[in-house]
């Protein structure tokens, strides 16, 4: 590994390279599924609190009761936060920077409680406000991948 | 406030070389259930505190404990994460408790070796100006180590399999193990060779689990189990990092760890006191000198020791009844399971495993390559 | 809080932070601010028995740190253990300080946080916090969940970015009269107005720098404090409250910052927290957070953060000083920046905090935050009941 002298510091650079491999889980492995093949968005809901979940999971973290029943939500829903993100930054599952400017929010999808972050297609601030109605673009199902960029992301529903 | 604290639960999933059907979450929430079921206790009810022990590198999370305040009382509640092996963890929820601050702790430890590069991430733990380069991984260290031990000592290869040996068998006894097998020294001896003078049947291998443990002080303890496990001594100490500027076939941090611990439970002489230990060894030499490090045996010794089989079931002091980490347990989870399978015995709850009679017991965990880090805990029926 | 016995931070040390530190290496940066606790606390390394540390491995890459730390941390042949918790874990490692020499098996215990940021690949390691099988690609890290707390809190209360700009003008303002931290400006609220646009309506004045630094405490029990200084800090309680793991892009349910805070003030007989606590040292990795947070510490009602600053009131001068040190906005070196806010805060009840003090120093509250938005509050006083 070459070694850089600076006039007056020395430096070692190095790269760190980490490969791994995830586990879905019997949760997150039945949504990536349901999205990949059909374009449907399931999640669970806490049978305590009733809370429909996004993801779906193990327990719900609030009443640490386990899993409930599987409910499946729409593919719309409403803004309930955005911005327009213009400072490059890279992606970290492919390690390329991520073009700007993106649209970046958070949906809430009828039928869920809890609220999806994920890009959005329009990039004008102008044009943006929150509660704004939803629809998730996804991919071609031949490029679908199972994981959350087989939705492109979210088109704000003309009214 | 409690002056005494105890362990009144524990679980252990079965160790796998892989557990594709889970993710984190559902890991560590398979053991947080299990051990609330066994004491009947709820985390809002009962459990003011978790602490839990995983690491970013091997999870690829940084903050790692993220997916585990869910499963484990993480949600408007407090969790802390020991970034190391797991029998630190359990010492950190015995001084939580120790502190008045908190009485009944959930501790939780995780790891899924299967999903990530064991010796890419051994290799960062190499500085990054001085070891990295020459491309160290942990098996590379402990290589050294046992050779250095090996000469100082005249300990032979040998002595060093019958570690080996000892452990795979008596693994045969333990359901949660990983693996287990009947071989001979010849056999271990005959493995591939790995990195001189290691072989593998003398490694642990990869390994997938988590384990919990809950612990209260001593009113809430009685309330909820009459077979508390009491904590007696606890101890830890760092050794130096650079190998260069260890001998490496010493262990100075695990005799000070050691000692500490004995001196608060009121251990002179471990081999006459002590009934069981359950140690962290992930290569087989490991385990000789940790003999030496807990004071079985005058330095040097280590090999003579389990020679004379002192250190097998039926012996004066059985070590790692359980199969121990050759066996087959992943990093950070394997000192907390030290302590679940020496405090099962001190239960009389570890079945064919069993050592009669069994009132003190020692776990034991290491943190670092060559066990730099060591902690030491001091458990009893009394 | 129940406790065993009473804590008190008897040494106080850390480094001046910087941008770029070339000329020492990650130990040597640790070791910095460890020789000056112990100067502070006039002490040798061989009086501490036990020492703690923390900070996010993934960041300067650099897996079991406190291995490699053993020199400059002074654990060599001590007991101790490593703690990491995001954001808040230079305040965790501080708290597990507390509950070692509370336990009453250590009398003194030194607690060190650190983070040398130009030595890893920040970004990179704020979206490794996400989910890898959940949001990791969108992850557009801090800032974009500052952002949308930005957003909301406009589009709800009707606050206007130049209240969150007067939050950073505040922060430079005490910031110039404190060495030890990073940015040292000169800004007015048009300039943060002005500065380049991250993702609306966050501008680069609106957000933390990285920083490298380091920072060290020297905790003892009461009997030891006693005879160590006649300035000792008490640790009078400890909240540490954290949150389940997802959260889509704004946090549902009750935050994590208004629950602690509620339990600390009940436990401490604290109602009325504007008038109770003399100064807080707030980790605000945002203008915006440290407006909403001015009223989940109830320093104000919903939606009124905004008037407060523009009151003044958290100025060094006002009646409830925020962020004397200049805060997060002036000084992130992420392993430490927890650990400042106590320290910040200890330095002013001691009345050593030169021109950044406040008058009125008596007892003070410090706040931690990261993770999936976890807290840990610290509440400090100059003397015990």
């Amino acid at each position: 590994m070459p070694k850089t002298a600076s006039k007056e510091f020395l430096t070692m650079p190095f790269t760190l390279s980490l490969p791994f491999k995830f586990s879905a889980g019997p949760y997150l492995g039945r949504f990536f599924t349901e999205l990949r093949d059909h374009a449907k968005l399931w999640a669970n809901r806490c049978p305590r609190c009733q809370r429909v979940m996004l993801p779906p999971r193990v327990v719900c973290g609030a009443c640490h009761a386990p899993a409930g029943e599987w409910v499946e939500v729409a593919d719309k829903g409403k803004l309930i936060t955005y911005t327009v993100v213009v400072f490059p930054m890279s992606d970290p599952m492919t390690g390329k920077v991520k073009p700007v400017p993106y649209g970046f929010g958070g949906i809430q999808l009828e039928g869920a409680d809890s609220i999806l972050g994920h890009f959005l297609e329009e990039t004008n601030l102008n044009k943006l406000r929150i509660g704004l109605r939803m629809r998730a673009v996804f991919k071609p199902r031949e490029e679908r991948l199972g994981d959350l960029t087989d939705i492109l992301f979210f088109r704000t529903i003309e009214e | 406030m409690s002056d005494r604290v105890a362990i009144v639960g524990l679980a252990q999933t079965k160790f796998e070389e892989q557990k594709p059907a889970q993710g984190f979450s559902e890991l560590a929430y398979e053991v947080v259930e299990k051990v609330l079921a066994q004491t009947g206790l709820t985390i809002e009810e009962d459990i003011d505190s978790t602490v839990t022990a995983s690491q970013d590198f091997w999870d690829g999370r940084t903050i790692s404990d993220i997916p585990i305040g869910d499963v484990a009382g993480g949600h408007l509640r407090p969790e802390e994460k020991v970034a190391m092996d797991s029998a630190q963890a359990v010492y950190y929820a015995t001084i939580q408790i120790l502190s008045g601050h908190y009485d009944v702790v959930l501790v939780v430890s995780h790891c899924k070796e299967s999903q990530a590069c064991r010796s890419v991430i051994e290799n960062a733990a190499f500085d990054p100006l001085y070891q990295r380069i020459i491309g160290f991984d942990f098996l590379a260290a402990a290589a050294l180590q046992a050779r250095r031990y090996m000469y100082k000592y005249g300990i032979t290869e040998a002595q060093c399999a019958k570690a080996a040996v000892k452990n795979l068998k008596n693994a045969q006894k333990n359901p949660y193990a990983q693996r287990s097998m009947v071989v001979t020294v010849e056999q271990v001896l005959n493995s591939p060779l790995l990195a001189s003078p290691i072989h593998q049947l003398e490694t642990k291998p990869q390994s997938d689990g988590a384990c919990a443990v809950i612990l209260a002080g001593e009113e809430k303890a009685r309330q909820i189990t009459d077979k508390p496990v009491w904590v007696r001594g606890l101890g830890n100490c760092y050794d130096g990092y650079y190998l260069g500027d260890r001998d490496l076939a010493d262990c100075q941090s695990l005799i000070i760890a050691a000692q500490r611990a004995y001196k608060m439970a009121g251990i002179k002489n471990p081999l006459r006191q002590v009934d069981v230990a359950e140690v962290s060894e992930e290569y087989a030499h490991q385990e000789l000198l940790w003999y030496e490090g807990l004071g079985f045996c005058d330095r040097g010794d280590g090999g003579k020791l389990i020679s004379r089989g002192v250190t097998e079931i039926g012996g004066k002091l059985p070590v790692n009844p359980s199969g121990g980490v050759l066996a087959g347990n992943p990093t950070t989870v394997a000192g907390m399971v030290r302590v679940a399978e020496a405090a099962l015995q001190l239960r009389g709850e570890a079945g064919e495993r069993q050592v009669p009679h069994a009132r003190t017991a020692i776990a034991h965990g290491q943190s670092g390559y060559c066990g730099q880090h060591h902690c030491v805990l001091i458990l009893g029926s009394d | 809080m129940a406790r065993r016995r009473n804590v008190a931070i008897v040494g106080i040390g850390q480094t001046h932070h910087r941008q770029r530190r070339p000329d020492v290496n990650q130990v040597e940066l640790v070791n910095e601010a460890v020789r000056a606790a112990l100067e502070d606390a006039g002490l040798r390394m061989g009086q501490i028995e036990a020492v703690l540390i923390g900070n996010m491995e993934l960041f300067e890459g650099n897996y079991l740190v406190d291995m490699w730390q053993v020199d400059g941390s002074g654990a060599y042949l001590k007991s101790g253990m490593k703690i990491t918790s995001g954001g808040t874990t230079g305040a965790t490692v501080a708290v597990a300080a507390d509950h070692y020499v509370a336990s009453g098996l250590f009398d003194t215990v030194l607690a060190i946080g650190y983070e040398k940021q130009e030595e890893g690949d920040t970004n990179a390691g704020l979206n490794a916090v996400a989910d890898p099988l959940w949001g990791r690609t969108m992850a557009s890290g801090a800032i974009g969940y500052f952002a949308f707390m930005g957003a909301n809190y406009m589009q709800q209360y009707g606050a206007t970015e130049e209240q969150a700009a007067k939050v950073r003008v505040k922060a430079a303002r005490n910031a110039l009269k404190n060495p030890y931290a990073h940015l040292k400006l000169s800004l007015t609220v048009q300039d943060v107005l002005n500065s380049r646009l991250l993702a609306y309506p966050i501008k680069l004045l609106d957000m933390c720098p990285t920083s490298n630094g380091a920072c060290a405490l020297i905790l003892a029990s009461e009997e030891r404090a006693k005879r160590i200084t006649d300035k000792p800090v008490w640790i009078m309680d400890t909240v540490t409250c954290h949150n389940e793991g997802y959260f889509g892009a704004v946090r549902e349910g009750p935050s994590s910052l208004e629950t602690a805070a509620r339990k600390l003030y009940q436990r401490n007989g604290i109602a009325h927290p504007r008038k109770e606590l003399d100064l807080i040292e707030l980790y605000e990795p945002s203008t915006w957070a440290e407006l909403i947070w001015y009223e989940y510490l109830f320093l104000c009602e919903r939606g009124e953060g905004g008037k407060l600053i523009e009151q003044g009131a958290t100025d060094l001068e006002g009646d409830i000083p925020v962020n004397p040190s200049g805060g997060v906005l002036s000084t992130n070196p992420i392993g430490a920046t927890a650990m400042i806010r106590i320290a910040e805060a200890a330095l002013q009840l001691r009345g050593d905090a030169g021109e950044r003090q406040v008058a009125k120093a008596e007892r003070a509250l410090a706040t931690a935050f990261g993770g999936s938005f976890w807290t840990v509050l610290t509440l400090l006083q100059k003397k015990l009941p």
